[in-house]
């Protein structure tokens, strides 16, 4: 990952670029974890590089989740291709991760 | 039964055949009968029973005797150790005795099983068919059963190439041999590996003496290079197995080898040397009847193969974990705190059947790895796994019932309730998962190539995302931490819109090549989500999800109504 974290007022915006699975999960958490102060009430997962991902990685997306809810705030993701998508939902994370539903959306919610 | 009489009248390949079909069933059921049996209680008895190594000798001598073949007695108690009624140790020395509980037969030639594996195979039959007795005895009866099929099956094998030293080209390769040790010694091992009763080869090798076809020197080395026989056969019918009766089988093998190969090297160094042979000194000393020298040198060898199997003692089992490592799914199927159970409070025997039903749990995710894109495991052993949750499931039931014919206080009595619950449900999700890999597997691999990617994008998603929910539950199990028991029942919450949307997407691609087989495997899907719900840790109170309870099951017979309506 390239610059996977950026800061917003709020919260962290996570880019998830090509797979991600069991071979790169646990040190991506690690990341996101070391980014998650008390004060991050947010979590955006950039999935629009995101091209793979299986069990692993949605365990990454739902430990983030529960980062950002014990902190008081939520979890969302934007840019999500058909397929990740159908993967999120067939999963049940809908409630967990919510969609912004669409880019502009998002980067006025960033913003 | 059948005679060699009889049997003049069938192709001796066709009772070969249908020998061996006896005997792989027969074995099948004898260990799935014990399985069935294998309550505390039972073991409580076997353990009482071969208590002592004294014991274990006794008892193995006498299996060795019934069933006149150290391969059968072989297998028999390794359906013991798969289900947990004997130890290892204590079986080691029950295969090595049996060793020498086959040498009976040799002494008394004319015994014949016949009637007695017609006895049981009548007897256990008629009494598993009529259900005779209390329903735990059933599968005691199938289990008699199934060993009478298994003494059956060698008893046709033994049939079926019983007439085989009678054939004139036999007695013509035999006579041209001349008296070559090594033949005898090789015809030894072949003629084990089909006759699969060393003691009826020196039974058949007596008659080869007596009418001049070998020497007195060749018919010794074929009793040794049966023993070797013994190692191959025991090594090639229990190829497929792993762990325990894998190290039974390579125990079998090396006392049985060892033993065989030390005597004929006695042979071959006497005849080189000039030095008397354990055959001279029988005959010198005890008897120069060919029958009874035979009978006392495959004594000697048998007495050979439990010097062996003693003289090592306790230090088989860590030779043999070395040669086969017991597996994964061996070791899960083995309880590791209910069996320390008795004469603990109630309260703390609770903890501990809780302790093993986590257990399960943390093995769930493993029964899709055969599925799975980084998956390790192949189908045979997710199956495997799956078989060994249900086994270790059966031994909770076990413990919880004793415990419930105990005095219980109030908060005890409930927790074993919610154990017993919630144990059911645990073994409705591993069947459900189990059923899941194998169809998601086959459907796989008939998706037709114009469908490929759709169906196979779909299966994709169900795996992964029923891994992720099991690997979920895997932490609520170990943490109990509200946020992550919240987090999972938020993921298996009512997912009724979302199920009917993907059943409606699926029968509309059908006519596309979108295979119907895909809805039964989506309808396992839902019921294995639901399940992770219900087997979940109780949700904290005021969590931010709907209690599982409140969500409409998806119904048991979903899949089948979902392939009839695709």
């Amino acid at each position: 990952m390239n610059e996977p974290i950026k800061t917003i007022p709020d919260g962290v915006v996570v880019v998830l670029s090509g797979r991600l699975d069991s071979k790169n999960a646990a040190e991506t958490l690690t990341i996101i974890r070391a980014s998650m102060n008390p004060s991050v009430k947010r979590v955006v997962f950039d999935l629009t590089s995101l091209s793979f991902i299986a069990s692993a990685g949605l365990g990454v997306l739902v430990q983030s989740a529960g980062l950002a809810k014990a902190n008081g705030g939520s979890a969302h993701h934007f840019g999500a291709s058909p397929t990740i998508l159908q993967m999120l939902r067939i999963a049940g994370l809908g409630a967990v991760v919510t969609p912004y539903r669409s880019q502009p959306e998002s980067t006025e919610a960033l913003a | 039964m059948n005679t060699p009489e009889h049997l003049s009248a069938f192709p001796a390949i066709a009772i070969f055949l249908a020998g061996l079909a006896f005997f792989f069933h027969g074995l099948d059921g004898v260990k799935e009968s014990l399985k069935s049996m294998a309550g505390r209680s039972l073991r409580q008895r076997i353990e009482r029973y071969t208590s002592s190594g004294a014991l274990a000798a006794l008892w193995g001598f006498i299996l060795g005797a019934l069933a006149q073949s150290s391969t059968a007695a072989s297998f028999i108690v390794t359906g013991f150790v798969s289900s947990r009624l004997l130890t290892l140790r204590r079986a080691l020395t029950m295969v090595a005795w049996a060793n020498l509980g086959t040498v009976v037969l040799p002494f008394i030639a004319s015994f014949d099983i016949r009637t007695a594996i017609a006895l049981i195979l009548g007897v256990g039959g008629l009494l598993a068919a009529f259900r005779t007795g209390r329903e735990f005895l059933l599968p005691a009866w199938r289990g008699l059963f199934m060993l009478g099929l298994l003494m059956m099956g060698l008893q046709f094998l033994k049939d079926a190439t019983g007439t085989i030293p009678d054939e004139p080209w036999f007695r013509h390769f035999a006579t041209t041999l001349g008296d070559s040790l090594a033949f005898g010694f090789l015809v030894g091992i072949a003629s084990r590996m089909v006759i699969q009763s060393t003691s009826a080869i020196v039974v058949i090798v007596v008659t080869f003496v007596n009418s001049g076809i070998l020497t007195e020197g060749q018919a010794a080395m074929m009793v040794h290079g049966a023993g070797v026989g013994v190692g191959a056969t025991v090594l090639l019918m229990g190829r497929s197995s792993h762990g325990l009766p894998r190290q039974l089988a390579y125990f079998q093998a090396i006392i049985n080898s060892t033993a065989g190969a030390i005597l004929a090297l006695e042979v071959i160094t006497a005849k080189l040397t000039g030095l008397p042979s354990v055959m001279d000194l029988i005959r010198t000393t005890i008897t120069s009847d060919p029958s009874r020298m035979l009978a006392l040198v495959y004594l000697v060898q048998q007495s050979l193969c439990v010097a062996i199997a003693e003289v090592c003692g306790n230090r088989w089992p860590h030779w043999l974990n070395q040669l086969s490592p017991p597996t994964d799914a061996q070791n899960l199927a083995t309880p590791m705190y209910i069996d320390q159970g008795a004469g603990v409070d109630p309260a703390s025997f609770l903890d501990m059947i809780g302790r093993e039903q986590a257990r399960i749990i943390d093995r769930l995710p493993d029964i899709l790895d055969c599925v799975r894109s980084d998956g390790e495991r192949t189908m045979a052993e997710c199956n495997h796994m799956a078989e060994s949750c249900k086994s270790l499931g059966t031994e909770i039931h076990h413990a919880l019932r004793e415990l419930s014919q105990t005095r219980l206080d109030r908060q005890d009595a409930e927790q074993l309730l919610a154990l017993d619950i919630k144990q059911r449900a645990v073994d409705q999700l591993v069947t459900e998962i189990a059923h899941f890999a194998r169809a998601a597997l086959e459907e796989r691999r008939t998706s037709e190539p114009g469908s490929e990617s759709n169906s196979n994008g779909l299966l994709f998603a169900m795996t992964e995302g029923l891994h992720l929910v099991l690997s979920q539950l895997v932490e609520c199990e170990r943490t109990r931490a509200s946020g992550d028991v919240a987090m999972l029942m938020m993921i298996v919450g009512d997912r009724g819109d979302l199920m009917e949307q993907l059943r409606a997407d699926i029968a509309e691609s059908t006519s596309n090549g979108a295979r119907p087989g895909l809805q039964y495997t989506l309808a396992l899907f839902e019921r294995a989500m639901w399940l992770v719900g219900k087997v979940a840790p109780a949700a904290p109170t005021g969590a931010d999800c709907m209690p599982i309870d409140m969500i409409d099951p998806p119904p048991a017979d979903a899949a089948s109504d979902s392939l009839q309506h695709a």
